[in-house]
């Protein structure tokens, strides 16, 4: 094997899931399917969506494990189908709205003070949802996920310096949306 | 190393947040070194850290059971066989019965097809042999052949 799946402790199974071997997907189930639901929960907004979303990339991988190349990590290669899975569960959510164009709105809905935790993560859940879809991959990926900007930058297919811009930029719209929130949080569980 | 600058700092944090595994292997600790003897990148680096506190506070929550099941039953799904998939389009028994009639029943019809000749070639023959003579509509003539008793003539208007 060459490139990227030197060092992939991912890389031995694809051939496996390829051949047809089940306890091989089944490991590739186990490693990373928990980090893929809360990658996909981040991105569509929901629960049930983001189940939905793991298991249609589960079922690409089970039948085109034999089209991943060892040029990427595994990982990688998985949450970039996640992502079009994502992408294509937005799409038919909402088909008069182009995902990739959605631009942010205030969210900011109510008095401020006395928040709770959960009123806040609440608040965070709607200021990312409404980031356009490649900032929020992208400050999904990095910040929640902790994918280095390299694989991020893959999974988006861009650059390293415009995933960096995508990721300035969605940090400073979601500073500016949660502006009021924040000594909330700091302040901790009420 | 990779060398780096203050600018480039800023551009790390503003980025990648106040937590140094966040940025680039490369630059990591050059980066933090600058960081270390900048205070203004130190209070940058700060302010940072308080909205990557606040991105924290929307968790994920535990994956149901549920989910784990139905992912590892995908490859048993997929691999069902084509008897099964064929028992999803007919679920009333074994299928051969039906499709045996099915066969037999278009092989009839091949056969009927074959073997019995066409209706309208059958007309043309025997049209062809009658003794009608069609002729166009002459009042006239008309009235002198129905005078002289001649019959068998078809008229046309």
């Amino acid at each position: 094997m060459t490139g990227a799946s030197e060092d992939d402790p991912d890389a031995a199974l694809m051939p496996r899931i390829a051949e047809g071997d089940a306890a091989a997907y089944r490991a590739l189930v186990d490693r990373h399917a928990d980090r893929l639901l809360a990658f996909a929960e981040r991105l569509v907004g929901d629960r049930a969506g983001a189940e939905d979303v793991v298991q249609d990339t589960y079922l690409a991988v089970w039948r085109t494990a034999a089209r991943w190349t060892p040029a990427a990590k595994v990982s990688t290669w998985l949450y970039r189908v996640a992502r079009n899975a994502a992408l294509d569960r937005l799409r038919r959510r909402r088909p008069s709205v182009d995902p990739e164009a959605v631009t942010l709105i205030d969210p900011t809905d109510g008095p401020e003070r006395g928040l709770s935790r959960r009123e806040t993560a609440a608040a965070v859940r709607r200021a990312i949802d409404a980031l356009p879809e490649r900032q929020r991959t992208a400050i999904v990926l990095v910040h929640y996920e902790r994918r280095s900007g390299a694989d991020a930058a893959e999974v988006l297919g861009v650059s390293v310096e415009a995933l960096e811009s995508l990721l300035a930029r969605g940090r400073r719209a979601l500073r500016a949306a949660l502006e009021g929130r924040r000594p909330d949080l700091v302040g901790g569980e009420p | 190393m990779t060398e780096v600058t203050t600018e480039r700092v800023r551009t790390l944090i503003d980025a990648y947040g106040a937590d140094p595994e966040r940025w680039p292997a490369d630059e990591r600790e050059a980066a933090r070194r600058l960081v270390d003897a900048d205070p203004a990148l130190a209070a940058e680096l700060a302010e940072a850290a308080a909205f990557d506190a606040l991105l924290d506070a929307l968790p994920a929550e535990a994956p149901r059971p549920a989910l784990r099941v139905a992912l590892n039953a995908i490859p048993d799904r997929a691999r069902l066989r084509w008897s099964d998939r064929l028992a999803t389009l007919w679920p009333f028994g074994a299928p051969w019965g039906p499709a045996a009639g099915l066969v037999a029943a278009a092989l009839f019809g091949v056969v009927i097809g074959v073997t019995v000749p066409d209706p309208a070639a059958v007309t043309d023959a025997a049209s062809s042999g009658t003794a009608t003579t069609t002729v166009a509509y002459d009042p006239v003539a008309a009235v002198a052949a129905m005078a002289s008793g001649a019959g068998d003539l078809e008229y046309l208007q």
